[in-house]
């Protein structure tokens, strides 16, 4: 695949940051179910929390790149504990803002058991990937091996948002419903993109010996085509964006028989305020108990600091898309001859040609439906093909069918219309 | 509202790769072509595939295959799988309004006529699940002719017989004399058309002179391989002599001809230029392997008695002189060409006119 060169190493960077994707969208719905059934229903608190959830980045990134060389078990681990460690640290300065440092134990946990579940299913799909080759050298080439959940996207995370989307709506959280249909768009996007880059490099890695083969002109047109079905995906977001007034969310209340006081059981989505078990009595929030009572403020430049580096990761982010899109437009409009093909564009009134080998006659005119039954009755019976200099007779002849009736008769249409023009 | 979304998503994709499928071949063609329309053995040529796309919508992957016979080979051997034909595949992928012309070196490895007359097309979608097929027709093809072999001896024995019945006319005839009357060939001066025997056989005739003197020949192939021990190698260097010998003395203007022991092939009677030059070479790229064979006495008697007969036949034999002498007559000369294997040399009787020359082929 190497002889391809830049097309294929660019989209090969692009399926990386897609896997990482996958990870940072699908995690964090977890960490925020737990807070929800915590008790907590402020969307600002939820969207905080789910966001939070990003900071499992690094961990990701730096795991997805090197457990998947050739390093031993024992060093794999010990980056996998370390990543544990770096994410804690990370989480624990995350979480300064005011409204998430009660959730901060929760926070640190919840990104050092993703760390450690990214760390473990990279090194288990490294696994499967040698015993692959390993198969494929000993000629079983049934071999399939197992799929591991967090490796790659996959429209089967769908339903994994779906529950997600459900949990919203029974706990009455719109910032949930919200954040897993947004979610659902951007990684069915990410999902098709993803498919589109693992197929063709396959098909390229399955044809790579092919002469010729025009891989970036592959991926450059396929990508085209990628854009009109992301066009379409964000088209079908519309009508769900819309619907969002008219969402319902279930009532699981349950109603007693006449002569009962009704009871509600707790199952109700409560409002933002704390739970009311039966008796009135308020139970408050459970994960405060975890909290301490804390007098501590954070000075007010870590705040600036913390502002600073979100503005400069966004404006990098921003940078790094715009250059992508950029390039890839670039490339579309190069001109350039692939592989020593020559490449041209038709103007769309260019006739098209007619090369004379090609013998192309428009069947559905009269003059051209004679001459196409002559040329295929001669097709048929003339071993080899006609001299450009010989004559319908001495084709004929030549064929050995110049006395059939069916012959005379149709030699005698192709004369009026080859030489008289007439019909 | 997800849901909605889901159904949306599921809607508008079914609807894009349902519109794919129906569009993707139309305005799109496909077209082969070879680079002149024949080549000797061993040569190499090359074929153009012009793919074109008259729309918008862009073909993402077009794998274009064809097959053609063995007797081609493909210099860039990747892309070819080689069982009873040679069949090629080749990839693509084209924008809209596009138009790719691929050049594909080839070499003719055995003589034959190879056309192409369809090639497949088949697209995939944009993530794989499907394949969609279609054929177009084509009207390509190349022939390969016989190749060009060293022609030894047989060359001034030729001329020494040629140059005989040159000089035996000479004493015997009027350069100037009207000689005969012959059906028109398109290198015919049209001066030389007799129109009243034209009108009178509702068909073009011309008057031949002897002015010239030149003497014509005319080669007699055979290519039956009967034995036991089959010679193919044998029967292939005949071919390459009657091509060679009809290349050689066509080109230095004399009148020639062609005649095969096959079933079903045409005879040549001795005429000039470049177009019988490749009726003749036409013939011969003829697979004589599946033509039934008839005994080469059969074509002595269409030989014309001025025309010096050339045999060239491995299987010659005592019987052959005999049927040589029996129909041409002691005086005649005639030249027999005796292709053999190594240390194979048939021992033949030395007989008036006919000279003979051996001809050693090594496989």
């Amino acid at each position: 695949m190497e002889k391809h060169g830049r097309d294929t190493k660019f989209y090969k960077r692009v399926r990386f940051v897609l896997e990482c994707l996958h990870v940072l969208f699908t995690l964090p719905f977890v960490l925020t179910a737990i807070v929800i059934f915590a008790g907590q229903r402020d969307p600002a608190v939820l969207l905080l929390v789910y966001l939070s959830g990003y900071l499992l980045l690094p961990a990701v990134v730096i795991q997805k790149k090197v457990l998947i060389r050739n390093i031993p078990l024992a060093k794999c681990i010990l980056i996998v504990l370390a990543n544990a460690v770096m994410e804690a640290a990370i989480g624990y300065a995350g979480s300064f803002h005011p409204l998430l440092i009660r959730y901060r134990a929760g926070i640190i946990a919840a990104l050092v058991i993703g760390s450690v579940l990214t760390g473990i299913d990279t090194l288990l799909a490294r696994k499967t990937e040698t015993d692959r080759q390993e198969a494929l050298r000993l000629g079983e080439v049934d071999f399939t091996g197992q799929a591991y959940v967090l490796q790659k996207p996959s429209a089967v995370a769908l339903a994994y948002i779906f529950v997600f989307y459900v949990v919203g709506l029974l706990a009455r959280t719109d910032v949930l419903c919200n954040i897993a249909l947004i979610v659902a768009v951007l990684y069915l996007i990410t999902v098709k993109v993803y498919d589109f880059i693992e197929k063709s490099e396959e098909y390229l890695k399955i044809n790579h010996n092919t002469a010729s083969l025009p891989a970036g002109r592959i991926l450059r047109t396929g990508t085209l085509l990628l854009l009109a079905v992301l066009l379409a995906i964000g088209l079908a977001a519309v009508p769900a964006a819309a619907a969002i007034r008219y969402r319902i969310y279930p009532s699981l209340e349950i109603r007693v028989p006449e002569g009962q006081a009704a009871e509600t059981l707790g199952l109700t989505a409560p409002s933002s305020g704390p739970v009311m078990p039966p008796g009135g009595a308020a139970m408050g929030n459970p994960l405060d108990e975890l909290v301490p009572e804390d007098d501590f403020e954070w000075p007010a430049w870590i705040n600036d600091i913390v502002y600073v580096l979100a503005g400069i990761i966004l404006f990098c982010v921003l940078i790094a898309v715009i250059r992508i899109i950029k390039e890839v437009f670039v490339r579309f409009t190069r001109e350039y001859d692939d592989n020593g093909d020559i490449v041209e564009t038709i103007d769309p009134d260019e006739k098209r040609q007619t090369l004379y080998s090609a013998g192309k006659i428009d069947r559905r005119s009269a003059q051209g439906g004679v001459r196409y039954r002559y040329k295929r009755m001669i097709r048929k019976n003339l071993k080899g093909r006609p001299m450009p200099q010989e004559t319908p007779v001495e084709i004929e002849k030549r064929a050995g069918i110049q006395d059939r009736p069916d012959v005379i008769k149709l030699h005698d249409e192709y004369e009026l219309v080859r030489y008289g023009q007439q019909v | 509202m997800i849901l909605i979304f889901f159904a949306a998503a599921a809607l508008l994709l079914y609807i894009l790769q349902a519109a794919y499928k129906r569009s993707w071949p139309k305005e799109l063609s496909a077209e082969l072509s070879f680079d002149g329309g024949y080549i000797y053995e061993d040569d190499e040529s090359a074929m153009y595939e012009v793919i074109e796309n008259r729309k918008r919508l862009p073909v993402f992957l077009l794998e274009v295959g064809f097959k053609i016979g063995r007797g081609i080979s493909f210099i860039d051997t990747e892309n070819t799988n080689v069982s009873d034909y040679v069949y090629k595949r080749d990839i693509y992928a084209l924008g809209g309004y596009e138009r790719i012309t691929r050049t594909i070196r080839l070499v003719g490895k055995g003589r034959g006529y190879f056309p192409v007359s369809d090639v497949s097309l088949s697209a995939f979608s944009l993530f794989h699940t499907k394949r969609y097929l279609c054929q177009a027709g084509q009207d390509a093809a190349i022939y390969v002719y016989a190749k060009r072999t060293a022609l030894g001896r047989i060359v001034p024995a030729l001329d020494s017989i040629l140059g005989e019945e040159e000089s035996r006319r000479k004493f015997l005839e009027d350069p100037f004399a009207f000689s005969s009357i012959r059906d028109y060939t398109i290198s015919d001066p049209m001066k030389s058309i007799n129109w009243k025997a034209s009108a009178r056989s509702g068909e073009l005739m011309v008057n031949t002179y002897a002015s010239t003197m030149t003497a014509r020949l005319m080669v007699l192939l055979d290519i039956e391989d009967s034995g036991i021990w089959k010679r193919q190698e044998l029967v292939e260097d005949s071919i390459r002599v009657a091509a060679t010998l009809l290349q050689r003395y066509l080109a230095a203007g004399r009148e020639a001809g062609l005649a095969v022991n096959a079933q079903g092939t045409e005879m040549i009677m001795p005429g000039k230029g470049g177009a019988l030059r490749h009726r003749a070479e036409r013939l011969l790229t003829s697979d004589f392997e599946k033509e039934r064979p008839f005994p080469l006495q059969e074509l002595f008697r269409h030989v014309p008695e001025d025309v010096i007969p050339v045999v060239i036949s491995k299987n010659a034999d005592r019987e052959l002189i005999f049927s040589l002498t029996g129909a041409f007559g002691s005086e005649r000369r005639i030249l027999l060409v005796v292709p053999h294997g190594k240390d194979e040399k048939p021992v033949l009787p030395v007989s008036g006119g006919i000279e003979t020359v051996y001809r050693e082929v090594l496989s």
